[in-house]
């Protein structure tokens, strides 16, 4: 199970309020996060966000173990945002930084069950929403009065 | 009849979030185990809302549920002729701005407005009202 999202350590809109966010729900998930779910904030600027500076800005958000800040080749992370779906479809919007996608994106990798949910949702229904994913990803898919009324 | 309350809403995208008035939709339950509800109308009142696209390049039809309204103006001019009647979807054009009238009449409850593009709704582009005997006055829910 994983938990992505992208930031950039100076990001002045969204980043601040979606890091404290997900500190909240890594408190939620506390006996979990690092056993069988992950998370992982992608930097959007690779050449200024070395591991330096994300592990300071990892640091002073109170991020804890099981939760990494990764970088990488600028080519590599935009192959990345793309295929993980952190894109607008109006160019302009999409080249301008400031304005990234401030989603979360929520993957049951073995069960190929991928959700997203907002990053400024309340942290107890993005622990929800993980949990979802995580636990009981075919519950509620047909409840068991349904089943009785089929014969089945 | 005259409105108890004019409501402003501002229908917009913030980073790829579909959000109301600045707020996402709050989709848990509070602390004490009650849904969240906005605002709350007056039974037996009427109120005037205004419905506004502000999300840069994206149609939204809004749904309101329980209470059937009426279109008083469309981007500040009478509503077309199709718009002359009970309606409960408010399309919201690009950058359109809408002035809706409705009753609250029968039912206490809590029924919710939303985006009736079934993406958007389900990535939570609604929110929750209420109608009880005693209503508030918040015109920017």
């Amino acid at each position: 199970m994983v938990v992505i999202n992208f930031m950039y350590a100076h990001c002045q809109g969204i980043c601040p309020t979606m890091t404290a966010n997900l500190v909240r729900v890594q408190k939620i998930l506390h006996d979990r996060i690092g056993h069988d779910i992950f998370m992982y904030s992608i930097t959007l600027k690779p050449e200024e966000d070395t591991p330096q500076v994300l592990k300071e800005y990892a640091d002073m958000h109170g991020a804890g173990p099981g939760w990494l800040f990764l970088t990488g080749k600028p080519a590599d992370i935009e192959l990345l945002r793309r295929s993980l779906g952190f894109t607008s479809i109006d160019p302009d919007e999409d080249a301008d930084k400031s304005t990234h996608i401030g989603m979360l994106r929520i993957g049951n990798e073995p069960m190929l069950r991928w959700s997203a949910c907002p990053s400024q949702a309340r942290a107890e229904w993005i622990a929800t929403s993980i949990l979802t994913e995580a636990d009981n990803p075919l519950k509620g898919a047909l409840k068991e009065d349904s089943m009785v009324a089929l014969g089945k | 009849m005259l409105p108890r309350v004019t409501r402003t809403f501002e229908f917009e995208r913030k980073n790829g979030q579909w959000q109301i008035n600045g707020q996402n939709a709050e989709c848990s339950l509070t602390p004490d185990n009650s849904v969240n509800v906005r605002f709350t109308c007056q039974r037996n009142t009427s109120e005037r809302w205004i419905l506004r696209n502000r999300s840069g390049g994206w149609q939204h039809p809004i749904h309101i549920h329980m209470e059937e309204f009426r279109v008083l103006t469309r981007n500040g001019v009478a509503p077309p002729m199709v718009e002359h009647s009970r309606k409960d979807v408010c399309r919201l054009g690009f950058n359109e701005d809408v002035e809706l009238f409705s009753r609250f009449r029968d039912f206490r409850g809590d029924w919710p407005m939303h985006c009736h593009n079934t993406v958007h709704e389900d990535h939570a582009m609604m929110l929750l009202w209420g109608v009880q005997d005693h209503g508030d006055t918040n015109p920017n829910p």
